[in-house]
């Protein structure tokens, strides 16, 4: 390994478990981020997990639901968490303080990411014991597919929450823009109910990126389909393109500087 | 107008424009090993944009800059691992405890140095634990402090280190600047504090709407100024107005100021007026100006 990735990931291994500690430590991270999605589960589960449905071969709405919520669960702790943090960050100053110092940007996004990447399996575990547990929901029947879709969609909504930072005004708005745009796009999308495809607005979420990756979650755990490569393309070109946006408009510190 | 040839800090001709807004103009300075350099100047001058291009987080839009050396550029970590700084506002995560912080400040750089001893230093010890959200806005700003120093600088870039610091947190906080400097390391510092200026810099570089209006020691520049300073105050029943002196006399609230370039004759009109009046020209003093004097007297 050259000098240069060398000291990038021993930096990053030094940066990891300070920004573990601040995401722990800050409650509306952990309320935000894991017990929102919890919470959901347990409140549909409890209402409604018995409902009929007829979605992708799935005949019970518990079959639907988990899967999905997983999905929002996993946006949450990638796309949100980035989003917010790196945004809250730069317009207090401490992205600025940080750039005074060797630290790497890139070292410092990667231990952001590898946080957020941690976050995720503790929540992905967390959702999909209490699914198995409280409402019975099968095991995944593509594991491996799961988990390939899984790793792709927390690179994609990582890079999306990178480039959202970019156009967040300031920390004070950063709750609000971010929730405004995902909260009404996951619903739309399916991540709480099945949405039909061929109503208008299910179309247009085919070509956003949350619906191809619920759809891809459900289809994981469902005996009756199989994933396709066709969401996760999707998925995936939303990733690379904010990525792209994300280095391009990226600030390290507040406009007014 | 400029300094030592082969400085830590070299500045020629820096020119920087904010849209239509002239920022810096041809500023040239040069600060050499050792030495406390000091930028001062009313806000808007310019000495924050001139740190940050000095950072590398402005270009070089017109002009030369070599910083330890090298060109100032926004992805040069080697040079970042050589120096310090502390920025105009506190910015530190508030979730770390302050033993946290400089744990992991100091595993950014080769080189660190003790991160208790630093902590004793800056008069923070036994707030090891506590997390930097439970500290006063004075302890936040000696942590800062501390955090420039972990990585064993050769520059310090420090931009109002002891704003918001008590009086005799500042003074902590210069001892240990003084300490510093004589060890060798060079300091770049803005303040609006003019005995901190006078206590610590080699030298002072007056910073006005972008251009260097003044730069000496601080000996060099009250010296410059051939002019002194008379104060007294009157009994309260005096009513006789002052005698006529080629002076500028100014009130400072129950004194008077009187800034004279011939303070004899000066001082030989006042009292012969006082003792023609019969009454005694109270707390009367003559001082060379303060470097504040001067600063003010640039300013205008």
């Amino acid at each position: 390994m050259s000098d240069p990735a060398m000291k990038l990931v021993k930096m990053t291994l030094h940066q990891t478990p300070y920004e573990i500690r601040q995401y722990w430590r800050s409650p509306p991270n952990a309320v935000f981020a894991m017990a929102l999605p919890i919470i959901f589960l347990l409140l549909l589960g409890s209402l409604l997990a018995t409902m009929p449905i007829q979605v992708e071969g799935i005949t019970r709405y518990d079959q639907y639901f988990v899967p999905a919520i997983i999905a929002f669960g996993l946006i949450g702790t990638t796309f949100t968490n980035l989003a917010m943090t790196l945004s809250i960050r730069r317009e207090s100053g401490l992205l600025h303080r940080l750039r005074t110092t060797p630290l790497p940007a890139s070292a410092l996004l990667a231990a952001l990411i590898i946080n957020s990447l941690l976050v995720s399996i503790c929540l992905v575990v967390i959702m999909g014991l209490l699914g198995v547990m409280l409402f019975h929901v099968a095991m995944p029947r593509h594991p491996l597919s799961l988990l390939a879709v899984l790793g792709v969609a927390w690179i994609c909504f990582c890079a999306m929450g990178a480039a959202m930072a970019t156009v967040i005004p300031s920390s004070e708005a950063a709750p609000g823009v971010v929730n405004a745009v995902f909260l009404p796009v996951a619903v739309a999308s399916g991540a709480f109910f099945p949405i039909s495809g061929s109503s208008w607005l299910g179309t247009v979420m085919v070509w956003l990126p949350v619906r191809p990756f619920v759809q891809l979650c459900i289809s994981c755990f469902s005996a009756s389909s199989t994933p396709s490569l066709a969401p996760l393309l999707v998925t995936g070109i939303w990733g690379i393109a904010c990525f792209a946006l994300a280095v391009r408009f990226f600030r390290w510190s507040p406009k007014r500087n | 107008m400029t300094g030592p040839v082969g400085g830590i800090v070299e500045v020629s001709d820096l020119s920087h424009t904010f849209g239509e807004t002239m920022a810096l103009c041809g500023v040239s300075l040069s600060c050499i090993q050792g030495e406390v350099f000091t930028l001062l100047g009313p806000n808007g001058a310019g000495k924050t944009t001139l740190l940050s291009i000095l950072q590398g987080y402005l270009p070089v839009q017109s002009g030369q800059v070599t910083v330890l050396g090298e060109r100032p550029s926004r992805n040069n970590y080697a040079m970042r691992s050589r120096w310090g700084t502390v920025l105009q506002s506190c910015a530190l995560p508030r979730l770390l405890t302050v033993t946290e912080l400089m744990s992991m400040y100091a595993g950014y750089f080769a080189c660190s140095r003790d991160p208790a001893k630093l902590l004793d230093q800056v008069g923070l010890a036994g707030s090891e634990s506590k997390r930097v959200r439970q500290l006063s806005g004075g302890q936040q700003r000696r942590l800062e402090i501390a955090l420039s120093l972990i990585g064993n600088p050769s520059l310090l870039l420090l931009d109002e280190p002891t704003s918001g610091l008590d009086p005799e947190g500042k003074r902590d906080i210069w001892q240990l600047l003084a300490e510093e400097r004589a060890a060798g390391t060079t300091i770049l510092l803005t303040t609006h504090d003019m005995e901190e200026a006078e206590v610590l810099s080699g030298r002072v570089c007056v910073l006005v709407a972008g251009t260097i209006v003044a730069m000496d020691s601080p000996d060099g520049i009250r010296g410059n100024r051939l002019s002194r300073i008379i104060r007294f105050s009157l009994p309260e029943a005096n009513r006789v107005a002052l005698p006529h002196l080629a002076a500028d006399i100014r009130k400072e609230g129950n004194r008077y100021r009187v800034e004279s370039r011939n303070p004899t004759a000066a001082l030989h009109i006042l009292t012969g007026w006082a003792q023609q009046h019969g009454f005694e020209l109270l707390e009367l003093s003559v001082e060379q100006p303060s470097l504040e004097d001067v600063y003010l007297e640039l300013l205008k």
